[in-house]
This record gives structure tokens, C-alpha cells and sequence, in this order.
């Protein structure tokens, strides 16, 4: 009988040891390796009617019908994302590289953004590909050096628009850690260019050959400067093998280094609040693409944001006020205006003033973090969770207004005061969001263990008060150590500044309110004894 | 036996409490390794941790569930559909379909419905081959061939060969026109504004048409037509319903008793539209008189005049023009020439699409008609409206015989969907004290 109780506390120890081993394994991990050597996946492309389908119509339903999910709102623990470490960050992997927010970058860094060459050469350019879906019309050419760009024209009335657009949001990408292609402001000179035998235009039945009268008929609704030429956006031919754009929901079968569901990836679900912050409206899975690349010797598939024509105030009709406002098919305004008879006034409605050509619509007056919405339903941003929105509000923090600056400075507007426009909405847009995803939050972060003669002290930054959002405030803290014989010591105190003295040694977890927001969950930061004596941080709780 | 257990209760406490120990110590890594650029792949060669996920696997049974969904069922099972749609349609939709100008010559496959063969019809197909420029003479030519569910059948021809065009006079062109249509089961309830529901009887209709005309339209405004017309008619039983041959006695409905007729009609109308769209306006307006005289050649002493005049008008009530206040009014009378009499299937009426939307298809018939509708529509998409209306008509003998009162009411509902360029559906639901009726219409001109 003893023996058999003896086996069972001995079973039960060992599976709350693995367990616990477990839980910890998803410890301070920062690279999530999945570039792992994989077989060439197949291109997935399933069009865009079917892809606008599945994203408006299938997961919108089997969403309504998630009885769990309505479950878990309930009682208000929604799922958290799945690839975070103990610090609640998101480590690398091949779909996100932490950049500014966790490894400031030089403002070089953050002007040249992914660019890893000289601006496109242009003087004999051949044209080898041609387009008329998307935005704007669309050419694919190879330069002087051979280099192989798409290359997109602005709007007529709206000249410097999408391609200032597209350049700006593509460098605040890559700083905030996704992976973007080579975008270049360049300027084209039609005469120059030679169209390659064989180039066709169009689709199906009116596929027709590409000809120098029909690139005349694209550059007529091309914004044109005054010395004849053409301002253009150059983007370079990503590396590797297009394997078509990713889901926002599920997993890559056929690629074994995909194993956390897209919808539960902490970089896509934040890119809400990023994507609000530029007004990034235009995200169908059109506009992602997985390329199969060789790196460092292996093969894997690295994915891609792509086109950003449609961020600030771009886009084909850059006087339409819904986006970023309602969904293309938005039934929830559809439900109101039916049953107001008309007086509710949806988005699609109104209408906001040209501030510039080259600006569109794009302002911080109406911008409402919150109720911020993308023209397609991006599942990873419904699943979004507060914690998902605090890290990537911090991630769009971490641009000091110099470097913002210095990157619509790489937009090269013609008129300085475009260049002021964009600033201020943008520092404004990002001070309406930190507000709002701060407001339930607790702002402290950048956690960071001090040690000196005096002993060591856990440090972190008040984001709201760093960025002047909030007035300094106090921060209590509660001290849970395991000092004494009858279990865990706690203390409590009152910090006047963000540092909290850490008095004891071995494990502790400090328990962290800021009183500026005591409605707020604390943070709660686990501590334990380095090898060398020091405190290291194990993991951090937001919730 | 005992102390043999306790040996492997300890050496098993310290595996575990190794190997957690093993793994905290593994994870003690606290500052994020630099990035070699321009990917993170190379971190594992500039000395970062040894190559580990932050998870252990995909999720259980993730896949399974996503395959037991019957959402994704129906994904799955549409996606080719749809695929294949947006194959076919490439180059017909999005923006390179914008760019290119309108087709000359071509074949259009349409769902046609009640426009090409009247209520009552049921939904079908319409196949119309046309070309707008014959012969580099800007000869129209269009050949409508529909077929519905209830076998309602319409093949039709139009010809139109212009005679004048310039910039004052739009253009004047010559039209010959030829129809074949036969509709299988046409309800008749007697005449008059009282005629019961309970004394529906059917009959069967064949009609064989051709005529010439002069077709003027003057502008985008104004459009004169003046035509002439040849017309066979044979009325016969319908398959599964009571004839009126059986339910009405011949001295009592003209007509009845001539089963087959010819005639011969000249028609005139004039139209002005200020319309902004042909199909579900928002605004402008539309008025349209039209006078026709009616002889018989064979088969009945027929011989009347028809009048008839119709209104519309779209009042938008705010810029965009997402809320419209639609008007509509029509009078129709007939008036015999001598002693003759108007045939039963010619009768003016109420009921169906265009007039009292409550009522199923020529519900009261007499020599004068008129109806009016009062709609109220309103976005609640870019390309969706929804409406409420209300109809009224009334028929009597005479115009004079018109009084305020025994106007037979309905009301109703609508959806209207509006697509690129001129296409739009809606779909109508009336509702009145004896029916409930469904419309779908593929060219809703009011």
C-alpha cells in the first residue's frame, strides 16, 4: 500500500516537474528557429475572389459560431499569442526580426530601411513585364545594372503620393521588424526605356502585346513632372522563389518550420496598431507573399509585407473616406444604416478635405485607435489582445521624432510642408494610440536588472510618461521572495521613480502597479540568481 | 524491497530536478543576440543559442478541426467555383476591364427574369447575340433568345439602321423588330375593380410580332418612336389549371370567343428621361406618353385606341444621393372605336412589377387603370439599397369612374443591388391582403 502511494507522489512529481520544465521551455528564447532546411513548398495563389471569400465569408462565419472563443471573452482571457517568450517578446524568426524597439538602429539604419543597394539606374531600362491590375499601373523592367524592379507610377492628380507612401511606410516597417522588399524613389525618363519582344498586357481574352502605344496610354494617367519625367516607386524583385501570399489564418502544410497558426503570431496580431498608425487599410493576403530563399546555406521560406501604396493617405481613390474606417463589406454598418432607415451615417458617407495632392485625405483628426479597421478582415488583428497591442504600441514608440522625420525626409516631397503634414500626423496618430492601448494597460516595460556597489535594482521605463502622455507618477510594488522558513515574503512599497531596489537574493518576483493607471493588471517580473551571483530576469507577466 | 524503492523514488527526483535545472539555466539568456544583416538565418553561425522553437509542435489536432469544419467544407467545395469564375472573368472585372471600351459585337448571357417576359415568368436565361456597328453602317443589331423555368419562352430581333446622326440629332434610324413569345399560364379574374381572387381562371397566350419603326432620339433627354405593327395572337387552354375558356362565359369577356386574332396596331411615344441611371436612378426623372390604335385584321371585332402615360421621378434627399424618395405614376386607358370591343388580354391592369407590387400579375383588369407608388430607399452598402414602398391602383371603365375610394393598397419591401456601369437587381417582396409576391428583377427601370 505504501509502495503504491510512494509510486503515485513519485508520478505526480515527475509529470509537475516536466510540466513545469515545460512551461518554463518557452523561456527568454530570441531566436524561434524556423529556417530550418525545408522542400521547395508549391506557390500558393488561390486568387483573389477566393481569398476575399475565405477572409469575408468563412472565417467571418466559423468565427460567429467559435463557441470557446465567445467562452473565453467571457470571462476575459482571451488566447494569448502563441510565439512570445518569457519577456513577452516576440523573437526572430523568419517572418520577424526584432530591429528599433529591442536593438535601437542608427538614423542611417532607419533611412536606408531595407535598401541594401544604389537607387535603380534607369538610363536604358527595359520593360519586361506589364500590369494594369492593382492600384496604380505597373511595370516590371530590368535597369542598367540588370537589376530587376516593379516599378509603380502616382496618380496623375495626385503626384508623389503613393510612392512617398510607399517609401515611408516601408522603412517604418522594417524598423518595426517585418520584412519588406527594396522600395526606391527614382525618376524615369519614358524615352529611355525599350519594351522586351513579347511583353503582353492584360488578362484572358484581353491579353493584348505590350506596345509603346499602350505605355503612352498608361503614362496618361501617370502624374508627370515638369521636365518631362516620371517619379517613380522602384521596388526591387525580392530574392529567391515566389511561393504566393501567406494566410492570415492557419498553417503552411507544406512547410514544416510553420508551426504556430498565423493568427496566433504576435508580430501579424500587433501589426494592427502599427498598420492604424500609417493607415496601412489595404491588407489582403494579396499583399503578403512567402518567398522560398537560400540562406546561410539552408532553404526555407521567409514572408514578406508587400506594396504599401495604400498606406497614409495613397490608394486608387485617395478621396474615399472609409478606409481604414469600415470594412469593404462592413456588416455591422450595414445592420445599422438598415435598421435607422438611413440616418446612421457610415463612414462610406462622409468625406474629408484634399489637404494636398501629395497627402491625400491622410489626418490625425478623426483617427480613433480603436475603432481603426482595414478594408479586409485580418484575422491575427481580431484576435489581438491588449498585450499584443502594448507591445506593438511600444514597438511604434521607439521612433523618436528625429528619426521619423528623417524618414519622410527619404519621401523627398517637393513641397516641405507635405514633409510637415506627414510628421505631425503621424506623431499625433501614435500619441492617439498610445493613449488608447495604454489606457487598460499597465505602461511600464523595458525591464533591466541594475547592479552597482549599492546592490541591485530592477529598472524599467514608464512609456506614457517617457513620452510626456502622462504625468510622472508613483509605481507600488509588492516584493514576493523566498526568505524565511515559512514561505514567501512580501513586501510593499511605493517607488517615486522607475527603479524598484531589489533587497534580496535568489528568486524573487516583483509585482509592479503603476498608480497613474491602478486599474491596470500589475506586471509582474520573475527574478532569479545568475550563475555569477548577479539577478537576471526569468519572465515577465502582463496578465 | 522497500529501500530498493526509495533509491528509485531519489533517483528519479533528481533526474527531474537536474533536468529542470538543466533547462532554467539554458534560458537564463537575457539580452537579444546582435542580428548579423541583413536575416537572423545567420545567427546561428555568429554563436546564438542552438537552434530551438518556441514552441514544441503545431497545435493538437489543428489540422483535424480545421478539416471537420463544415465551414471549411464549404470553402473548399466553392473554391474552384470561384476560382474558375475569376478565370473566366479576367479581364471582364477590375480595373483592366474599365480601361477597355465598350464591345462593338458580342454575345451577353444574362439571368433574365420577368424584364424579358413579364411577371409571373419565373427566372431563366437570356442568350443575345449584338452588334452595334453592322457593317461599319452603325446598324444595330440584337437577337434576345430567353427561356425561363415555367417555359416562358421570348425570341426577339431588333434592327435598327440609322438614317441621320449628327450632333444636333443624336440619331434617327429605322427599326425592324420581330418577337415570338409564348407564355404558358396567364391568369385572368374577370373584369373589374372587384373582380374576386377566388374566380382565377388561366389561359395560354402565343403572340407572333413584327413591325417597323421610326426610332428618333433626339438627345440624351428626348426620344420619339412612332411604329407599326403586325401581331397574331392565340389564346389557348393552360396544362394544369382552370381555363377561362371553362370559368367565364365568352358573352362576358371580350374576347374569349376568338381564341386567334391578328391586328394590326400603330403606336407612338414620346419619352423624355432625365434619369442619371437607366436601372434604380437616384435622381432626374422620367416622363413617357404613348398612344396606340389597335385594329384587328382577323379573328374579333377589335378595334380601340390606347392611351397611356407614366411618370417617375427621384427625389434624392441628401448630396451623395444614398436616400432617394422614388415616385411613380401610370394611367392606361383604352377607348373603342364604333361598336368594337378590346380584347380581355389586352385590357389595361393592375397588379405585378409595375404597377401594385402587393398583387399577383394582372390581378384587376378593366378599359382604365392607374396606380402610383411612393418608395423610400436608402443605402446601407456602396452598392446595396434597401427600400420600403407602397403601392396603390385601381381600374375602372371609364377615367371619369376613378373616385378616392376602393383603391386596392400593398406594400412592400425591396433590395437593390447595383453593380458597374448600368446592371442592377433588385429583388421585391409585396405583400397586400390576399398574396405575398416575390420579384426579382434584372433590369429594374424604376
Amino acid at each position: 500500500m505504501r509502495k503504491k502511494t510512494a509510486l503515485l507522489i513519485a508520478a505526480v512529481m515527475v509529470l509537475t516537474l516536466v510540466g513545469h520544465a515545460q512551461s518554463e521551455k518557452a523561456g527568454v528564447l530570441w531566436v524561434d528557429y524556423d529556417f530550418k532546411n525545408i522542400p521547395e513548398p508549391r506557390s500558393r495563389d488561390i486568387g483573389y475572389y477566393a481569398s476575399f471569400f475565405n477572409s469575408e465569408a468563412t472565417e467571418q462565419w466559423k468565427r460567429a459560431v467559435d463557441i470557446p472563443r465567445f467562452g473565453r471573452l467571457a470571462v476575459g482571457n482571451s488566447k494569448p499569442a502563441a510565439n512570445v517568450n518569457a519577456l513577452d517578446e516576440v523573437p526572430d524568426s523568419s517572418w520577424f526580426t526584432n530591429r528599433h524597439a529591442l536593438r535601437p538602429m542608427k538614423v542611417e539604419q532607419l533611412v536606408r530601411g531595407p535598401n541594401r543597394g544604389d537607387p535603380p539606374d534607369l538610363t536604358r531600362a527595359t520593360i519586361t513585364k506589364a500590369k494594369m491590375e492593382g492600384v496604380t499601373p505597373g511595370l516590371q523592367l530590368t535597369d542598367t545594372k540588370g537589376n530587376d524592379y516593379i516599378i509603380k507610377f502616382d496618380l496623375k492628380n495626385y503626384p508623389e503620393l503613393q510612392s512617398g507612401a510607399e517609401v515611408i511606410s516601408t522603412k517604418i516597417l522594417y524598423a518595426a521588424g517585418y520584412n519588406v522588399p527594396e522600395n526606391y524613389i527614382a525618376y524615369l525618363d519614358p524615352q529611355s526605356l525599350q519594351i522586351k519582344e513579347g511583353v503582353e498586357i492584360g488578362l484572358g481574352k484581353s491579353k493584348r502585346p505590350f506596345t509603346r502605344e499602350e505605355l503612352d496610354k498608361m503614362l496618361q494617367k501617370a502624374a508627370v513632372r515638369p521636365d518631362g519625367r516620371y517619379r517613380i516607386l522602384a521596388s526591387k524583385i525580392l530574392k529567391g522563389a515566389s511561393k504566393g501570399p501567406f494566410a492570415w489564418v492557419g498553417l503552411r502544410t507544406d512547410d514544416p518550420n510553420d508551426l504556430i497558426p498565423h493568427e496566433h503570431r504576435r508580430e501579424l496580431r500587433g501589426l494592427r496598431v502599427i498598420a492604424s498608425w500609417i493607415n496601412h487599410w489595404d491588407l489582403k493576403e494579396g499583399n503578403t507573399l512567402d518567398m522560398y530563399v537560400e540562406e546561410g546555406g539552408r532553404k526555407f521560406l521567409r514572408h514578406y509585407l508587400i506594396d504599401f501604396g495604400s498606406t497614409l493617405g495613397g490608394g486608387k481613390n485617395p478621396l474615399e473616406y472609409f478606409h481604414g474606417r469600415e470594412y469593404v463589406i462592413d456588416t455591422g454598418n450595414m445592420v445599422k444604416e438598415l435598421f435607422t432607415l438611413g440616418v446612421y451615417v457610415a463612414p462610406d458617407e462622409k468625406k474629408a478635405p484634399l489637404i494636398d495632392p501629395a497627402v491625400g485625405i491622410f489626418s490625425a483628426d478623426d483617427f480613433e485607435p480603436g475603432g481603426w479597421t482595414p478594408s479586409f478582415h485580418v484575422m491575427p488583428f481580431d484576435n489581438m489582445t491588449s498585450e499584443d497591442a502594448y507591445w506593438a504600441t511600444r514597438v511604434i514608440l521607439a521612433f523618436s521624432e528625429d528619426e521619423l522625420r528623417r524618414i519622410i525626409d527619404t519621401a523627398e516631397y517637393t513641397d516641405p510642408k507635405v514633409a510637415d503634414h506627414l510628421f505631425k500626423t503621424l506623431v499625433e496618430r501614435r500619441q492617439h494610440i498610445a493613449r488608447h492601448w495604454f489606457r487598460d494597460i499597465n505602461p511600464i516595460g523595458s525591464f533591466a536588472v541594475h547592479t552597482d556597489k549599492d546592490g541591485s535594482a530592477l529598472q524599467f521605463e514608464d512609456l506614457m510618461a517617457a513620452h510626456d502622455l502622462s504625468p510622472k507618477g508613483e509605481y507600488r510594488y509588492e516584493l514576493i521572495g523566498p526568505e524565511g522558513n515559512g514561505g514567501n515574503h512580501r513586501e510593499k512599497k511605493i517607488a517615486t521613480t522607475p527603479q524598484i531596489p531589489l533587497g534580496t537574493s535568489g528568486q524573487v518576483r516583483v509585482r509592479i502597479w503603476a498608480t497613474s493607471n491602478e486599474k491596470a493588471k500589475p506586471v509582474t517580473v520573475h527574478l532569479q540568481t545568475k550563475p555569477g551571483g548577479t539577478l537576471g530576469i526569468l519572465r515577465i507577466e502582463r496578465s | 524491497m522497500l529501500m530498493h524503492f526509495h533509491r528509485t523514488f531519489l533517483v528519479v527526483l533528481l533526474t527531474c530536478t537536474c533536468f529542470n535545472t538543466r533547462l532554467h539555466a539554458r534560458q537564463q539568456t537575457e539580452i537579444p543576440p546582435e542580428i548579423p544583416e541583413p536575416g537572423v538565418a545567420d545567427s546561428e553561425s555568429a554563436g546564438a543559442a542552438e537552434p530551438d522553437r518556441v514552441v514544441e509542435g503545431r497545435p493538437n489536432l489543428y489540422g483535424v478541426k480545421k478539416a471537420l469544419h463544415p465551414f471549411s467544407w464549404i470553402e473548399w467545395g466553392l473554391r474552384p467555383a470561384i476560382q474558375g469564375v475569376e478565370k473566366f472573368a479576367a479581364g471582364r472585372l477590375g480595373p483592366d476591364a474599365e480601361n477597355k471600351p465598350p464591345k462593338v459585337s458580342g454575345v451577353k448571357f444574362s439571368i433574365s427574369g420577368v424584364g424579358g417576359t413579364g411577371s409571373s415568368s419565373g427566372l431563366g436565361v437570356e442568350v443575345r447575340p449584338f452588334h452595334n456597328d453592322l457593317f461599319g453602317t452603325g446598324t444595330e443589331l440584337e437577337v434576345p433568345l430567353g427561356f425561363t423555368v415555367r417555359v416562358y419562352e421570348s425570341y426577339r430581333f431588333r434592327l435598327n439602321y440609322p438614317l441621320v446622326r449628327n450632333d444636333s440629332f443624336k440619331r434617327l434610324g429605322l427599326e425592324l423588330t420581330g418577337r415570338y413569345m409564348s407564355r404558358p399560364s396567364e391568369s385572368f379574374y374577370g373584369i373589374g375593380n372587384n373582380s374576386p381572387h377566388w374566380a382565377e381562371a388561366r389561359f395560354r397566350s402565343v403572340s407572333r410580332t413584327a413591325g417597323i419603326a421610326l426610332d428618333a432620339r433626339f438627345n440624351d433627354t428626348w426620344s420619339l418612336r412612332v411604329e407599326e405593327g403586325y401581331r397574331s395572337i392565340g389564346i389557348t387552354k393552360p396544362r394544369n389549371h382552370a381555363s377561362v375558356t371553362d370559368v367565364f362565359q365568352g358573352a362576358d369577356v371580350p374576347g374569349l370567343s376568338e381564341p386567334n386574332s391578328a391586328m394590326l396596331t400603330t403606336t407612338a411615344s414620346l419619352q423624355r428621361s432625365t434619369k442619371d441611371r437607366t436601372n434604380l436612378a437616384s435622381s432626374g426623372g422620367l416622363q413617357r406618353i404613348e398612344a396606340s390604335l389597335n385594329d384587328a385584321l382577323t379573328g374579333g371585332d377589335f378595334s380601340y385606341w390606347r392611351y397611356m402615360a407614366e411618370v417617375q421621378q427621384f427625389i434624392p434627399l441628401d448630396d451623395s444621393k444614398r436616400k432617394v424618395i422614388a415616385l411613380r405614376a401610370r394611367l392606361e386607358t383604352t377607348e373603342e372605336k364604333g361598336g368594337s370591343v378590346i380584347p380581355f388580354y389586352d385590357l389595361p391592369a393592375i397588379g405585378g412589377r409595375q404597377t401594385v407590387r402587393g398583387f399577383a400579375s394582372r390581378r384587376y383588369t378593366d378599359k382604365s387603370a392607374v396606380s402610383a407608388s411612393l418608395e423610400y430607399r436608402y443605402r446601407i452598402w456602396r452598392h446595396v439599397d434597401w427600400g420600403f414602398f407602397v403601392d396603390t391602383g385601381k381600374v375602372a371603365p371609364e377615367i371619369g369612374n376613378f373616385a378616392r375610394s376602393r383603391f386596392h393598397t400593398g406594400y412592400g419591401i425591396r433590395f437593390m443591388v447595383r453593380a458597374k456601369g448600368d446592371r442592377a437587381v433588385s429583388i421585391d417582396v409585396g405583400h397586400s391582403h390576399e398574396a405575398l409576391m416575390f420579384y426579382v428583377d434584372f433590369t429594374p427601370d424604376f
